[in-house]
């Protein structure tokens, strides 16, 4: 499943390359292994510098265990990701500590991803006294009271604590620590999930605007297509593990590939009910299935509307349909109705 | 241009540069509106300011034996009345609250710092080095600790042994001076109580392990080690005080437990000797004339209970004031 | 007379820090076989109300201070469920009105069989013997969806999927055919391919039974989907009220057109920007004076600093459309063009 960038483009920012995260299933009272859970199962992908990759999915399909293997914030079982030429997965512990200036996270829950003991300022300036940016108190409330004003905050809450902030607030304030060092690639998991409706669309475009004026690359983790839509460049959809389908934004959307993709354009409501009255539905039976047992073959074939027998046995590669749009799925061309 | 639809003030408060209200403030405020939290704390306080004044004051020492007097019940020249020997009880009865205070906060602050470090150490890497660290806590836990306390009285029953020199200036210094003849019955009594700190903080262990493991996966903590934070850092400045509530809760209700220990070792005849005093020898020996002069054991008694009553108190109060906001918002 | 009618319901908590108004004064009808989307956000009241509804505010510190409830049963008899006992109330809960909540773990008895919960609903309202309720449990079962019900139904909570239980709760909700369901978020902690099979089983019980539905959620995508009529919440009030296909076309009040623009679309036009409302909302304990909207709105009139704007029909057809601004002329071409 290996593919090279297309000659004459730039390297890309970020490579990954087979990144599986497996996580043992422990039995017994010796706690024996009997099995692993695949949560990541296989998936590849490249960033464009300054551009944005969706990674969207239901529940149980890796997305945040793939962002969160990036960071090394949980091991990766086999695979590689190459940051503006770096090995991440091969870095000893000083030298991921150094990386990780390069690669930063913005958490999904405003509430838990900020300490609640400790004021903002602090909150903000511990990575700048961490990578030694910073000598004194004085330089680390400069920088941190520029980093506010980035996110749209006054620099006068910086001594207050987290529980005095909205969600809204919070996710800022976790941009700014996201911003602190200064990295290239920014992973954000689920930044607006958590917001309220009319605050989603402020972070949204805080997020783009600082993409313009900062140069940051995203690989941006959601499950609501019609936000990851504004931000991405290119969306690549996951299902039990395994990307099932990767392609420019517009291609995706115009003309999805994989009956999964379509099943779940088709699921999201839109907000227009004369579009939804008209719309046709593509109706998909059952649940994720757990991934502690995964199906064989094709995962999605349990659900596929189009199953055929060799989907049962045999998983489908991540073959390029048409320039930059990829499927993994033994159907020839599939097409939306 | 930053998002410029982005709140600079209009919901909170309009004190813009004030420091803002931790979380601890806050408890604060919650504490102080519990009136049964707030006089145990008064009533504590003054306890202990009275163990340190009322022996300076008193006409009486606490060793001041009258044998011509005896034991008198509660007169206008002795509050309390006297005991056997003709000792004001009253300033006895102080004196022996400074012990057993000193005993309760020593041992608390042992088992306070050492069950912090391991049940930190413990709940933050998990794995073996979890599993080896609770061990012991659970090897200990089965420890007979009177035993012990009897080996240690034997042990240092010879005031020239080698142990008695090194801890010489230890903290026994604050209740009697050095050259004093009680000084070493102190001594005796302060190392077997840090001893009992050193068992008390298995409870304490426990309790910091099941915080820190219920925090560790905490996104602000996965944040801290994105950002490059080391397990030190981690560990003590991210968990731990996020831990504090139920910390805070056990110190003050460890507090009256190791006195009650105490007491009822000096009860047993294995605490505090005479001619000192604490307030489980005293009951103890008021326990022998209960019927005849009940006194004796009537005011230690009293001490004991007043003082575990408000600590249980306090320690109510501090986790409901602790608690609420410990949960999200 | 519809199902249900709400006139001027108030329902206040009183806390320490004051007053919160969650819900200040809203009116609404239910038909039968109609759904009334209630649309807001966090800190707009809309969970409130749906308590309110079944008097299940918890008291202290809540308290439903004023308005009326009126339930209509099919013989026109009316009661006002405010004023009725909370014997009455007991009965008419899970009997006459049913509710599904959003997180169906939390709601479901973890310690219970699926078996236990359902057939006490029946043996408490209906009076009916285990076996005969069981068999009827297990019907209903079939009808959500769920399959080999004679098995499932023996299973724990936690055996099951998020979008299995959410149909438990649904049929436990129509055991005892109500006349009124009230959702609240019912499929925001569902996957999206599970959410439009639980609202197509929504859809579909409420034809098959002539249910009125009352849909609270923040999801305005749901709401184009599910609602007949819609009625938008902010601040413990209703700002906006009308059939679905005018609210979404033609909104007239600041708050609806600003959601409207600001919630991105997986049919929008490449590149369309989003444009947010700005500022937050307000804290329930501390209100704005006049309409709680105005420091969110940038064409804000001095007279909405004063008074909370009255009720305003908007001329068009179907069932009214309502608006409380006291701004004339807001509409969403209006705001596209100043702000463009």
């Amino acid at each position: 499943m290996t593919d090279k960038a297309a000659p004459g483009e730039a390297t890309p920012l970020l490579s990954v390359r087979d990144l599986a995260v497996h996580f043992p299933v422990r039995r017994g009272l010796l706690q024996r292994q009997v099995g692993s859970v695949k949560a990541v199962d296989g998936v590849s992908f490249d960033v464009a510098k300054g551009s944005t990759l969706g990674l969207v999915g239901e529940s149980g399909c890796g997305k945040s265990t793939t962002g969160r293997a990036l960071l090394r914030l949980v091991e990766p079982t086999s695979g590689s990701a190459r940051l503006d030429g770096i090995e991440l997965f091969t870095l000893g512990s000083g030298e991921l500590r150094k990386a990780r200036r390069q690669m930063q996270m913005i958490f999904q829950d405003p509430y838990a991803s900020l300490n609640p003991r400790m004021t903002i300022l602090d909150t903000l300036s511990e990575p700048l006294f961490l990578h030694g940016l910073v000598k004194g108190r004085e330089e680390a409330l400069s920088q941190v009271s520029a980093l506010m004003e980035k996110v749209g905050l006054g620099p006068a809450y910086l001594r207050r604590y987290p529980h005095e902030f909205s969600g809204g607030q919070r996710q800022r304030i976790g941009i700014a620590r996201a911003l602190a060092l200064s990295p290239k690639l920014v992973i954000a998991d689920e930044p607006v999930s958590a917001l309220d409706v009319s605050i989603q669309a402020q972070i949204v475009n805080l997020l783009g605007s600082l993409q313009r004026d900062l140069g940051l690359t995203y690989v941006f983790i959601a499950h609501d297509l019609a936000v990851v839509r504004h931000l991405s460049q290119e969306i690549a959809v996951m299902y039990l593990g395994r990307i099932v389908e990767r392609a420019p934004t517009q291609a995706l959307f115009e003309q999805p590939q994989h009956p999964y993709t379509q099943a779940l354009l088709s699921a999201i409501p839109i907000p227009d009910p004369k579009a939804e009255r008209a719309r046709k539905r593509l109706p998909l039976v059952g649940e994720v299935p757990s991934p502690l047992d995964p199906p064989a073959g094709c995962h999605f074939h349990t659900r596929c509307p189009q199953v055929m027998d060799r989907c049962r046995k045999e998983a489908p590669l991540l073959l390029e349909r048409s320039p930059g749009h990829w499927a993994a799925c033994h159907l020839e061309a599939v097409k939306r109705d | 241009m930053a998002d410029a639809t982005a709140d600079k003030g209009s919901a909170l408060s309009l004190a813009e540069a004030e420091k803002g209200s931790s979380l601890g403030r806050d408890a604060w405020k919650r504490l102080r509106k519990n009136r049964a939290a707030v006089a145990s704390g008064v009533i504590l306080l003054g306890m202990i300011l009275a163990c340190l004044l009322v022996p300076q004051l008193s006409s009486y020492r606490y060793d001041q034996a009258d044998l011509k007097l005896g034991p008198q019940p509660p007169s206008l020249a002795h509050w309390m009345g006297t005991d056997y020997f003709g000792r004001d009880l009253m300033a006895r009865v102080f004196f022996g609250g400074r012990i057993s205070f000193a005993v309760g906060i020593v041992a608390t602050m042992v088992s306070f710092f050492i069950g912090i470090a391991w049940g930190g150490v413990a709940g933050y890497f998990g794995g073996k080095v979890d599993a080896i660290l609770m061990r012991v806590v659970d090897v200990l836990y089965t420890f007979p600790f009177l035993i012990l306390v009897i080996l240690l009285m034997v042990f240092f029953a010879n005031d020239q042994s080698s142990f008695y020199k090194v801890w010489r200036w230890g903290l026994g210094a604050f209740v009697a001076h050095p050259e004093d003849p009680s000084y070493f019955p102190i001594f005796q009594i302060v190392i077997v109580f840090g001893f009992l700190g050193c068992i008390s903080w298995l409870t304490m262990a426990r309790i910091v392990r099941g915080q820190v493991i219920s925090l560790r996966n905490q996104p602000f903590v996965e944040a801290a080690r994105s950002l490059g934070a080391g397990h030190a850092s981690l560990i003590f400045r991210h968990l731990i005080p996020n831990a504090f509530g139920p910390i805070i809760v056990y110190t003050t209700l460890t507090i009256p437990e190791v006195m009650m220990t105490e007491a009822f070792l000096s009860f047993l005849g294995l605490g505090t000797q005479e001619p000192l005093s604490s307030w489980g020898l005293l009951a103890a020996t008021g326990a022998e004339t209960m019927d005849l002069h009940p006194w004796q054991l009537f005011f230690p008694a009293l001490m004991l209970a007043l003082t575990l009553f408000c600590f249980n108190f306090l320690g109510d109060g501090l986790r409901d004031a602790l608690d609420p906001r410990i949960r999200k918002e | 007379m519809p199902l249900l009618t709400v006139k001027g319901l108030q329902t206040h908590f009183f806390t320490e820090e004051g007053v919160v108004r969650a819900v200040d004064g809203i009116s609404f009808e239910v038909g039968r076989g109609e759904v009334l989307g209630i649309v807001g956000e966090s800190g707009s009241g809309k969970s409130v109300t749906s308590l309110s509804l079944l008097r299940l505010v918890a008291d202290p510190p809540g308290r439903i201070v004023a308005g009326e409830m009126i339930l209509e049963d099919e013989k026109g008899h009316q009661e006002d469920l405010m004023k009725v006992s909370e014997d009455r109330m007991r009965a008419v809960r899970g009997d006459r009105i049913a509710m599904i909540f959003q997180d169906p773990m939390t709601s479901l008895n973890p310690y219970l069989r699926v078996s236990e919960q359902l057939i006490e609903v029946l043996e408490i309202h209906k009076g009916m013997k285990r076996k005969e309720a069981r068999q009827k449990c297990v019907e209903m079962l079939e009808a959500v969806g769920i399959p080999a019900p004679a098995s499932r139904i023996d299973d724990y909570p936690h055996q099951l999927s998020g979008g299995m239980r959410q149909r438990v709760m649904i049929a436990m909700a129509l055991l005892c055919d109500p006349d009124l369901l009230i959702a609240d978020e019912p499929t925001t902690a569902l996957d999206v391919t599970v959410q439009a099979q639980i609202l197509e089983l929504i859809q579909d019980r409420k034809e098959a039974l002539g249910l009125g539905v009352i849909l609270i959620t923040h999801d305005l995508g749901v709401i184009a989907k599910m609602a007949d009529r819609v009625a938008v919440m902010y601040a413990g009030r209703i700002v906006e009220e009308g059939p679905v296909d005018t609210i979404f076309e033609d909104p007239r009040h600041p708050y609806t057109i600003g959601l409207r623009r600001s919630i991105p679309r997986i049919d929008d036009p490449r590149g369309g920007e989003l444009v947010p409302i700005p500022g937050m909302p307000p804290s329930l304990a501390r209100l704005p004076p006049g309409c709680p909207f105005h420091p969110r709105y940038a064409h804000a009139i001095p007279v909405c600093k004063e008074r909370y704007p009255e009720a305003r029909t908007i001329p068009g057809e179907g069932a009214p459309h309502v608006v409380r601004c006291h701004v004339e002329g807001v509409s969403l071409d209006a705001d596209r063009k100043a702000a463009s």
